[in-house]
């Protein structure tokens, strides 16, 4: 009997190639854009699962944003080292960025290896010993546990062995630095990509260095733990250890370690987290894509169910039972819905590696696993749901009608079409607009006014600060000032894109001295220009007012230049920014004094949702390790630029591994997810809309055959092409208009939601409601015009002889 | 073997009652040839319907004699009609209804599929029955290729081929020019006179000349039992 309903199948197929086509194509895209999804879904959503008793680690997030700031993933150590005495917490273990190292420039950066050559160590960290109980680690060579116990050992990743010795036989091997050397302990299995973790090297955390540092803290928690309490103790904890009064308004939250790939998105990650905003979108938009193929497939199986009428009644009169019809039907959607199936893997495999540009990651299919086994179950779902009411409506012909000639479909069947129809359209309209408005969004973003300039500059990160900071005979920026295309080199301690990293509490002269967070970013001279801050009152860092940069005089006394923010100067209490210039701020707990050398317009540092916070530039006093060069260039080749720039560094530091990037990339990265979500929804859209379209077609094309009667008859009194043609459409732009009536409403809500998270936002403007919806209109009505042209043209004599 | 006891069928529309059959009574012996015949909008085709199990009746009852067991089908359900109906009834229609995607041999084999009936078996019976009515030549071809007397014998050779107990031929000439329509008629007779039981719907006076008993339908009554009356004119 299969074999008959197969048969069958393939035959009617054959008949009625169009529709056979428009349910492939459909049901193909919209299972490409599911599984897709769904691999994106299962990779984002297997992040630190791997760990042990990786449901009861939590990680201390200290929430900066009561000073305007960011959530940050590190915490201050000693609330952790406090907190261990509580009972819940089981055990608790610390990554600290090398970083911190009171020596790093002289521990972490000119590494040399026997045979001369000069290394740094990639992604360094200090760990505790415990490492082995909180993170799932292969550990191929030597003894982690032994290594991160004693001093002046490595453990390296299997890749950093590699590059570092060319093996990972390296246990025993050194490198030398300024004062001592480190011997390789162990070898670890690199980790793997679904992990928050990115570390190479570790080494031990020196004694009594928990007490004072910052960093990663991970605690091991007691089943049943109550996490809200813990919190709240390290909090108080955190308070009792910053005793300022704004620090009582920081708060410390525990995140579970599988969560945090959604909850490490702030500053100082050891790598960019996920969204859990863009996983909801992708997965709600590849719902959608489904719901549409299923609603075409069930659209255009009713409306051809007509020509298969006249089986259905034979079979019946042949004694074929309801079940054995439904079983026919089903068959034949899932025989349909198998070659949708196949098409949808073959699609996946070509767009796989543009799938993965755009989402950063680096999925596969992998046809043996657990993974595809659920997903062919959920096409075959899919197909039984789709198939399901079509072979229902089908097998509930009466026998005795159809072989009587008098089929009359059901008013049931022609309102599901419609209704159907009219959500279809709804969901394109809402994706034009959310694709619209989230453009014009990430627009606003990436060209939002943040104060400094993102084009046309280059920025040289990690460079060792005790060797670029430096006033005088700056041989480094004085050869790169004279490279072409470079117009003008400055140095900062921080990178613009990400976050603030050190903060200056002046009190000014009329006694004022601001409360809350003000970042304070050290440069070099030519500032303003060169990072494009807009000078607003009186000038510069230049050179020839070289006493402005920062200098310590014998009793101790220190003196820099500064340019301030409009806003630092307004919530100081002065309105006219010209009278600022010259003034002396100060900060009598350091003995620094600071001259206002010019005011600037505000700054916004790290991510366009933050708000611009009251901020000074200092000239020349840079207090962390590592620094950055920024370049200014009108050049249009950058790639050579950036080539000589690294080879410049490489020969004037003698460093391999120099991170240099485009300010407005970093920026733009700063913006992923967003971005990510933006190319996803466009494409959804696009996609949808192209469904939308397949489905009209193939019932406008019924529509027309349906009343092809009507139309030649219509002709024949006398009807002009045009209007036949408008008499098809405007059944269904009645329907487009049923659905705009939907989707304004519920897009205006959805997407007023969304800009909420913004501090700049775009508004929703009426043109992009009726743009989308002009949009749909026009494309359904190009889309049944095209087939009620046909009809239209057709002689009526051969319809009225055939009829 | 078919005994219809004041059956009658009404139709409900919104606002309009229609009485398609009004009481009807009915006898059909094993191995009558019966020929239904009326105006348009008499009642035929729905008559027919009820005979053929496609349709229940409002009232009434519809006997059913079936290897001496006799049974009131009226009220029977439209899965148990369905059972019934494969075993018991051969359709013959008028426009043919032969499945276009299935080939001849398909579209024969197609109740015995439904009777489960295994593959060597069916294939036996078929092809016997194909040769039968002499379109065994064209078993692998499909309806559309075949002349419209070729597709009837098609769907007698459909219709006999799972030893019904009666044939329901609904204007089995209509779609057919003259030759080919009395082709097909003096293959039910012969059918007939083979002992298979014949109720035909017709327009045709000449295609009732074929059956040995006429019954003439009128809004929904019977107004003429032909061999009936015969019968009683020859007792008188």
């Amino acid at each position: 009997m299969l074999n008959n309903y197969i048969t069958t199948a393939i035959r009617a197929i054959k008949k009625d190639t169009q529709h056979f086509l428009l349910n492939l194509i459909g049901f193909s895209i919209g299972l490409t854009a599911a599984i897709l999804m769904a691999l994106y879904a299962q990779n984002e959503l297997s992040y630190d699962k791997q760990h042990p008793d990786s449901e009861h680690i939590y990680r201390a997030h200290q929430d900066f944003t009561a000073w305007g700031l960011q959530i940050t993933g590190t915490s201050l150590n000693s609330s952790a080292t406090e907190i261990e005495k509580n009972a819940d917490i089981l055990d608790a273990f610390s990554l600290i960025t090398a970083k911190d190292l009171p020596n790093y420039r002289e521990d972490a950066i000119d590494l040399v290896q026997n045979d001369n050559t000069r290394y740094r160590l990639k992604n360094f960290y200090m760990a505790t010993d415990n490492i082995l109980d909180f993170i799932a680690l292969e550990v191929i060579r030597g003894d982690i546990k032994n290594t991160l116990h004693a001093p002046n050992k490595l453990a390296l990743s299997e890749k950093e062995a590699l590059r570092l010795f060319g093996s990972i036989e390296v246990i025993g091997n050194a490198l030398s630095y300024k004062s001592g050397q480190y011997t390789v302990g162990a070898v670890f299995k690199n980790l793997p990509e679904n992990t928050h973790f990115k570390f190479d090297s570790l080494t031990q955390v020196p004694a009594d260095f928990l007490a004072r540092s910052w960093g990663y803290n991970y605690f091991k928690l007691r089943q049943h733990a109550d996490i809200q309490k813990i919190s709240q103790a390290m909090t108080e904890q955190l308070h009792l250890r910053r005793k300022s009064k704004r620090w009582q308004q920081i708060k410390i939250d525990l995140v579970n370690l599988e969560q945090l790939h959604f909850n490490s998105n702030g500053p100082f990650e050891m790598k960019k987290g996920g969204s859990f905003a863009t996983l909801q979108i992708c997965i709600s938009l590849s719902v959608i894509l489904i719901l549409i193929a299923s609603i075409n497939f069930i659209n255009l199986s009713i409306a051809q169910s007509a020509k298969r009428a006249k089986e259905v009644g034979v079979r019946k009169a042949l004694g074929a039972s309801k079940g054995q019809l439904i079983t026919q039907f089903l068959t034949e959607s899932l025989f349909v819905v198998s070659l949708a199936g196949i098409l949808a893997f073959a699609l996946i495999e070509i767009g796989l590696p543009s799938f993965n540009q755009v989402m950063d990651r680096d999925l596969s299919l992998n046809y043996g696993s657990q993974f595809m086994l659920v997903t062919i179950a959920v096409i075959f779902t899919v197909g039984l749901l789709s198939g399901l009411y079509p072979a229902l409506f089908i097998s509930s012909f009466s026998a005795k009608r159809v072989l009587s000639g008098d089929l009359v479909r059901g008013g049931t069947a022609i309102f599901i079409r419609k209704l159907t129809l009219c959500l279809q359209g709804a969901l394109s309209v809402g994706l034009i607009i959310a694709a619209i408005i989230l453009y014009q969004q990430m627009t606003l973003v990436n060209n939002l006014d943040v104060g400094y300039e993102k084009h046309g500059r280059i920025i040289v990160k990690g460079l060792p600060t005790d060797v670029v900071f430096k006033r005088d005979n700056n041989t480094l920026l004085e050869a790169m000032t004279r490279l072409e295309g470079v117009k003008q080199v400055t140095l900062t301690g921080t990178d613009l894109t990400n976050d603030m990293d050190g903060e200056y509490h002046f009190t000014w002269p009329n006694g004022e001295r601001l409360t809350g967070a003000q970042p304070s970013v050290a440069t070099g001279f030519y500032a303003a220009e060169v990072l494009g801050l807009k000078l607003l009152a009186g000038r510069d860092f230049l050179p020839k007012f070289n006493s402005e940069w920062y200098q310590v005089d014998e009793e101790g006394n220190r003196r820099l230049g500064v340019l301030v923010s409009r806003k630092m100067v307004q919530l100081a209490g002065y309105s006219d920014l010209n009278s600022v210039v010259g003034m002396e701020l100060s900060i009598a707990r350091s003995k620094l004094t600071a001259s206002v050398v010019g005011v600037i317009e505000n700054v916004k540092i790290g991510s366009a949702r933050q708000q611009s916070l009251p901020i000074s530039f200092a000239l020349g006093r840079d207090t962390n390790v590592l620094s950055n060069i920024v370049i200014k260039t009108s050049t249009p080749d950058v790639n050579t630029l950036i080539t000589q720039i690294n080879a410049l560094v490489e020969q004037e530091l003698r460093l391999s591994d120099i991170t240099i990037s485009l300010v407005k990339d970093d920026y733009k990265a700063v913006h992923k997810n967003e971005n990510k979500a933006l190319d996803m929804v466009t494409l959804f859209s696009l996609l949808a809309i192209f469904l939308t379209s397949l489905g009209t077609f193939g019932l406008a094309s019924f529509a027309a055959i349906r009343r092809q009667k009507e139309i030649a008859i219509r002709k024949v009194l006398g009807a002009s092409r045009f209007s036949l043609v408008n008499l098809l459409a405007k059944e269904f732009l009645l329907l487009i208009l049923m659905s705009i009536a939907i989707a304004f409403p519920v897009s205006y809500w959805l997407l007023g939601d969304w800009l909420a998270n913004f501090s700049d936002r775009v508004n929703q403007t009426v043109w992009v409601y009726l743009f989308a919806a002009l949009c749909i209109a026009v494309i359904t009505w190009v889309t049944v015009a095209s087939l009620a042209f046909k009809a239209a043209s057709t002689r009526p004599s051969l319809i009225l002889r055939y009829e | 073997m078919i005994k219809l006891t004041q059956l009658s069928r009404v139709f409900c529309t919104q606002d309009v009652e229609t009485t398609a059959l009004n009481n009807i009574n009915l006898s059909v012996a094993q191995g009558e040839f019966l020929a239904i015949m009326g105006p348009s909008g008499c009642g035929k085709s729905t008559l027919l319907s009820i005979l053929g199990m496609l349709d229940s009746p409002s009232s009434g009852q519809y006997e059913f004699t079936d290897s001496g067991k006799s049974q009131d089908i009226s009220q029977f359900s439209e899965t148990r009609l369905a059972q019934l109906r494969k075993t018991a009834i051969g359709f013959v229609f008028q426009s043919f209804n032969l499945i276009d995607e299935l080939t001849v041999y398909e579209n024969v084999a197609l109740p015995l599929m439904y009777l489960k009936v295994s593959k060597a078996q069916r294939k036996q019976k078929v092809e016997a029955i194909l040769k039968r009515v002499e379109i065994d030549h064209r078993s692998e071809h499909f309806p559309q290729q075949l002349s419209g007397g070729q597709q009837q014998r098609v769907a007698v050779a459909r219709a006999l081929i799972a030893d019904p107990k009666f044939i329901l031929a609904d204007e089995p000439t209509g779609n057919l020019d003259s030759k080919n329509g009395e082709e097909v008629m003096n293959m039910l007779k012969e059918l007939n006179a083979q002992g298979t039981t014949v109720i035909m719907v017709t327009h045709s006076e000449k295609d009732a000349q074929y059956a040995s008993r006429t019954v003439r339908l009128l809004d929904g009554h019977i107004m003429l039992d032909k061999a009936r009356q015969v019968a009683q004119e020859t007792t008188l």
